[in-house]
């Protein structure tokens, strides 16, 4: 079957983030198929570089971005929820003349008819929210 | 494009949290992919279809209006519970909302091929 993931849960108040994480991971290794994870609302910050956990607790961007290298996952960020949260790529750093970015690939930002284009191609959209 | 019928779940109060904002915005976006959305307005989200909302008190922009204008961007299937709204008090009844009794939530959620909630 052919999954898409929506989350908008908080990596930092919620768990949304890493329930996400994990169902994805089981949903691939059951042999489903993963078309697209879309990041919306507090959940784009999870897409950050910038952020620094301490050392025994999980960095979510790295779990992320091993298992979109691993599966070759498409991981999409809200360019709307990411810009007006401080989650910004080289080019959109340039664009509002911000002194840093803090997105880089596998994770990109996009607009939300990614999200609708998803929910056209997929068999099941499953939201994990906050 | 193909078609779906999208049904949006809101159950967060309109301020307080971005959360009904944003969804609306993805009923607006995949209204203008030309799918057909429906909006059920639950919980605490009926607080969404209140007469006289003024968000300015608290430096907000009012997502009431974001409500009002979603018919003109073809977003006329819209639902309150009518359970939740009454047992907040909420003054729904001026809004282009339709009633739907919690009775009848299940059947009208199954009918939808995508759900999403917020």
């Amino acid at each position: 079957m052919k999954f898409s993931i929506l989350i908008y849960g908080s990596p930092h108040n919620s768990q949304a983030v890493h329930t996400a994480y994990r169902y994805t991971k089981a949903a691939l290794a059951a042999g489903h198929e993963v078309h697209r994870v879309f990041f919306y609302g507090e959940s784009v910050l999870s897409g950050s570089f910038l952020n620094a956990p301490q050392r025994d607790e999980q960095n979510i961007m790295q779990l992320w971005h091993e298992l979109a290298l691993h599966h070759d996952l498409d991981l999409v960020i809200c360019i709307a929820a990411a810009l007006k949260r401080g989650v910004l790529d080289p080019t959109e750093a340039k664009r509002h003349e911000k002194p840093a970015h803090n997105i880089e690939a596998p994770f990109q930002l996009s607009g939300l008819g990614q999200l609708t284009e998803a929910i056209l191609l997929s068999d099941r959209l499953v939201t994990f929210g906050g | 494009m193909s078609q779906k019928s999208i049904l949006l779940i809101l159950s967060q109060a309109p301020y307080g949290t971005p959360n009904a904002r944003e969804a609306l915005d993805i009923a607006l976006t995949s209204a203008a992919f030309d799918q057909t959305v429906s909006i059920l307005f639950s919980g605490d989200a009926t607080w969404l279809l209140q007469a006289e909302q003024n968000p300015a008190d608290i430096e907000q922009k009012s997502v009431a209006q974001v409500c009002a204008a979603l018919p003109m961007y073809d977003i006329d299937q819209l639902f309150v519970v009518t359970d939740d709204a009454e047992q907040r008090g909420v003054e729904y009844q001026q809004s282009p909302a339709s009633p739907l009794g919690s009775d009848a939530l299940s059947a009208f959620i199954a009918k939808h091929d995508v759900v999403l909630r917020f």
